[in-house]
Parts: C-alpha cells; structure tokens; sequence
C-alpha cells in the first residue's frame, strides 16, 4: 500500500515487521514464513528475524497444529486504548443491535482512514448465519455505501486529503478512478433521500445504505451503515423501509451522543 | 541497528520492531495522547529514537499528530491490525448469542478470552443494555494471575505451560506473583469441584467474577469464557455459583456446537 519514504527519519525495519502483519488476511489467517516471503516480498533471512520478534512481543503466534503463524491477541490490544475511547460504539450498539434484530441487515459504524473507511461497530442480527465484517474491515471509500456518505458529508480539506490518498494507494487519477461522478452522485443522494447507497458494488449480493452522524468523535466523521443481503430484501424495498429507520436510528445516536458532551462522564 | 546495552543478545531479535511496537504500546485509555517527552519517559528510549519511529508510525498510519505541539495518539489505523484475527475467529460469531442470553439471564458481562503471555485479553464481550459496569472491551487485558480467567487458564493447561507461565510471572511481577499464588492453588480446587473458578472482580471489588475454559484447545489456544457481576456481600457466593454453573452449560454448548463435544442428556 504505503509507498516508502526516502526520508532518513523512516524506519524501515520496522515498516517491514508491521507489512508482515498485513499479510494476513480473514481469508489466510495462518502463514509459514515462506508464504509470509512471497506475500511480502522480503527476503526468507528478514522474514524470519522479523517474525521471531513478532512472536516474541505476541503480535504473532505460533499455531503448533497448523504450524503456521497467526495474528496474536496482542494485535487486539494494541488497539483498545482508541476502541474504548470511542465512546459512540457503546452510546450506539443497542439501537443498532435492535435496528439489526428489526431489519435483518447487518448495522456498523466506521471512520474513514485514508483511502478506506474502517469498521469501528458492527451488529447483526443475533442468529443470522451471514458472512459480516468485523471491528477493523477497512472497506473502500469509493466503493461502499459508508465511503460515498462519508464523501458526502466531509468539509473540502478532508476530500482533498481523501482524493490524495486515493490517488497514492492506487496510482491512478481521480478523473480514471472515476472520483469525480461518485463525489457527486453521493452528494445528490445525501441531499435528496438522507443516504448514500452501493448496489452491489463492493459485495456482489450485498446492498448497503449509509449515512453520517451529526456529530464528530476525535474530530472525525462517522458513519451509519445497513447492509443487506440481495436475497433477504430488494434495493427498493431497502431503501424504502430501511432508509427512514436508519435516519431515526442515527438520529437517537446523535441525540445521546450530545446528551453526554452535555453532561460530565459518569 | 540501535544498540541495546543491558539486555542479553539475541541476534535474531530486530530492536526497531520491538521499539516501534513499543511505542504503540505505551498508549493506554487514560492516557490516549503523550508527547515525545512522555514516550521517553515510558519506554526508556532517547529522544531521537522517540522521534524516528514515532515519524514512522505516523507514516503507516498508526499513529497521528494531535495538534503541531499536542503530541501523539493512535491513528485507525491500528484497528486493522487485529481485523484478520477478529474475523477469523469463528467462535466467537457462535458464541455470541449464547453469550448475550447468559448476559441478559444473570445481568452481567460475558466474555470470551485468550492468554497471552502474562495476561489474559478479551475477544469480545457482552453485557446487558444500558447497565452501568466498567468498560471491557475488546482488546482489553488482565492479570493472568489475578483474574477469574486467568486462574482458570492456569489451571487447565498442561503442567509444562503452566510453569512456563508461572515462571515468567515470578521473573518479571514477583510481588504480583507472592500475592496470588495461594488463590492459584484455591482454583485448583474450585475448578476440580465446581468446574469453574471464582474471583472477586478485578476492576470493581464489589463485582464477582467466575470463568470456564473450554475443554479442548481451539487452534493450539485455550479459550476461557467468564461472566462478571455486580452483588451484594451477603449474595456474592451463592450469586457466583449461579453463575457459575450457567457459564459451564453455556460452553458445553458452545463445544457441542462447534463439534468438541458431544452433549450427552444428563
């Protein structure tokens, strides 16, 4: 993803270890050092110092059965301090668990970093089988509904910095990535029906709408996502039945969110 | 390559890593945002070490600036470190609504747990709606040897794991290591009579816990479950055996569910 720098100050070593960790995907969660090589394109000497340490500081665990490498707990818990200061995720996860248990779609909430935006909440409905992201997905900001209501809604400076990202992570141009019609669309669908939508678009059965909340958290935008399996329920009818719920959903959100920057912390 | 001074060479180990990673490290939920002084401060490294892997963090996006002079915070990035291990934990996904109907039945937190080194972190948690208990979450970590899963884990793994275990924690906490080890020894007992162990909450000395390892390890891991609840002085054990009871039966259907067990109609 990251081009690298020629800055002195970049420590690539360190870039390395932590590009070795991105190998590793829901898909091939467990890789031996080879796999790890030929993902990464370091050498098999690097791989393995690298991913000794790794081991050593728990970012990565040996599976015995496997015998393969997988991601270590310690790679949960270098993110909790920032997953318990999000304060949104509990003030929000009831009303989206009984928005989830209404609908049957999968409810999230996410920020964009970057060129994505990336799965801060998620609930589903309680016995519903379906493949869902989880807490970390980073989706694709122009692919998805939570990335074009994010486009939507973010002041000039934060396209910019977005549209820039999406040219560095991709090396193509906003006109050949087709930024442009998106930025627009999804401004147009904010504004007339409260949501943005993606039909399909990032997972082939897989309709989604999405909006933003009122208020920042960190400063940041965030973003209130319903995703839909095509055979449960049609686009139309999503955006029929489901649109109005999610604007209430976010709407109650907002509403404790502002309640709690009125009142001190319990 | 820095130097280290005191510590035992190991020329596998890459120092950079390691102190990248300690950056990350040095954040905490009360302390979400430190300057460079404050990083020298917490992880013994000098200034312009601080600086160059703080640059370089920035870089991948694990970390951000906070203001031109405000220092430092994690970036979403580190979210998505632990993303592929959250997703592919199927587990938890089966769990959850038996976790969240024990959590609804006892008014308390259920939680799914892993060991890592000398802690015990969560996977996922849930509690019930709108109760007011202290904020697991995902991510979040414990004393091995001062909590309820802890002690469990401790003593269901294999005698060689266990010293290994015991071992490091006496080496680096031996003050923490004195002060629990006779409890140790009490969840020996408790888990041989009741299958569970007990402990007062780790968070909140007014809170009980109870955990119960599953019976056979998942992916070379031992997976404890534990429920914490608030209760009375007077209720406290009989409420904790309840619990504890119930979380036994929710994990033997968890095993029987993802085919560790078979339930037999006792």
């Amino acid at each position: 993803m990251e081009r690298s720098t020629n800055d002195q100050r970049f420590a690539t070593t360190l870039a390395n270890g932590m590009a070795l960790l991105r190998c590793f995907t829901p898909f091939a969660p467990c890789l031996t050092n080879g796999e790890l090589a030929r993902l990464s394109g370091l050498s098999k000497a690097t791989v393995s110092r690298l991913s000794y340490t790794l081991e050593l500081i728990g970012l990565l665990q040996f599976d015995q059965e496997a015998r393969r490498y997988r991601l270590g707990a310690m790679s949960l818990s270098i993110a909790y301090p920032l997953l318990s200061r999000l304060a949104v995720r509990q003030v929000a996860r009831p009303l989206m668990q009984q928005l989830a248990n209404r609908t049957g779609g999968s409810i999230s909430l996410s920020m964009r970093h970057r060129a994505s935006v990336i799965y801060i909440e998620t609930t589903r409905e309680h016995d519903a089988e379906d493949f869902r992201p989880e807490i970390g997905a980073a989706l694709p900001l122009l692919g998805t509904a939570a990335g074009r209501a994010w486009l939507a809604a973010c002041d000039d400076f934060e396209r910019d910095d977005a549209c820039a990202w999406l040219q560095r992570s991709t090396g193509m141009s906003l006109s050949s990535l087709g930024a442009l019609d998106v930025v627009s669309t999804a401004m147009r669908d904010l504004h007339e029906r409260g949501f943005c939508m993606s039909q399909g678009d990032f997972v082939h059965d897989v309709n989604a709408i999405a909006l933003p909340l009122r208020e920042r958290v960190r400063g940041d935008l965030v973003i209130l996502n319903c995703g839909m399996l095509q055979h449960r329920m049609p686009s139309s009818k999503l955006e029929r039945k489901v649109g109005p719920l999610l604007r209430k959903t976010a709407q109650q959100i907002d509403h404790l969110l502002a309640q709690q920057q009125v009142e001190p912390a319990r | 390559m820095t130097r280290h001074g005191t510590q035992e060479v190991d020329e596998h180990f890459t120092i950079t890593l390691a102190r990248g990673v300690q950056i990350l490290q040095a954040f905490s939920s009360e302390k979400a945002t430190l300057t460079n002084g404050e990083l020298v401060t917490l992880t013994g490294m000098d200034k312009a070490t601080v600086s160059r892997l703080a640059f370089t963090l920035i870089e991948l996006g694990y970390l951000r600036r906070e203001g031109l002079r405000g220092g430092y915070s994690l970036d979403t990035g580190v979210l998505t470190l632990g993303y592929p291990l959250l997703a592919s934990m199927h587990i938890r996904q089966v769990a959850r609504p038996w976790m969240h109907n024990l959590s609804e039945h006892m008014d308390g937190t259920v939680s799914l747990c892993v060991r890592d080194r000398s802690s015990i972190i969560y996977l996922d948690s849930v509690r019930k709606i709108d109760s007011n208990t202290p904020s697991v979450d995902i991510g979040s970590s414990l004393p091995l040897v001062a909590s309820a899963a802890g002690r469990a884990w401790l003593c269901s793994v294999s005698e060689a794991q266990r010293t290994a275990a015991l071992n490091q924690i006496r080496l680096q906490m031996p003050a923490v290591f004195e002060a629990n080890q006779k409890e140790i020894e009490k969840t020996k007992s408790q888990m041989q009579r009741h299958g569970f162990s007990i402990n007062r909450g780790a968070h909140d000395a007014r809170r009980v816990a109870v955990a119960v390892p599953m019976c056979k390890l998942l992916h070379g891991e031992l997976i404890v479950f534990n429920c914490s609840l608030l209760a009375d002085e007077s209720l406290r054990l009989a409420k904790a055996r309840e619990a504890g009871y119930a979380l036994r039966d929710m994990v033997r259907h968890i095993e029987a569910a993802i085919g560790m067990r078979t339930l037999d109609n006792e």
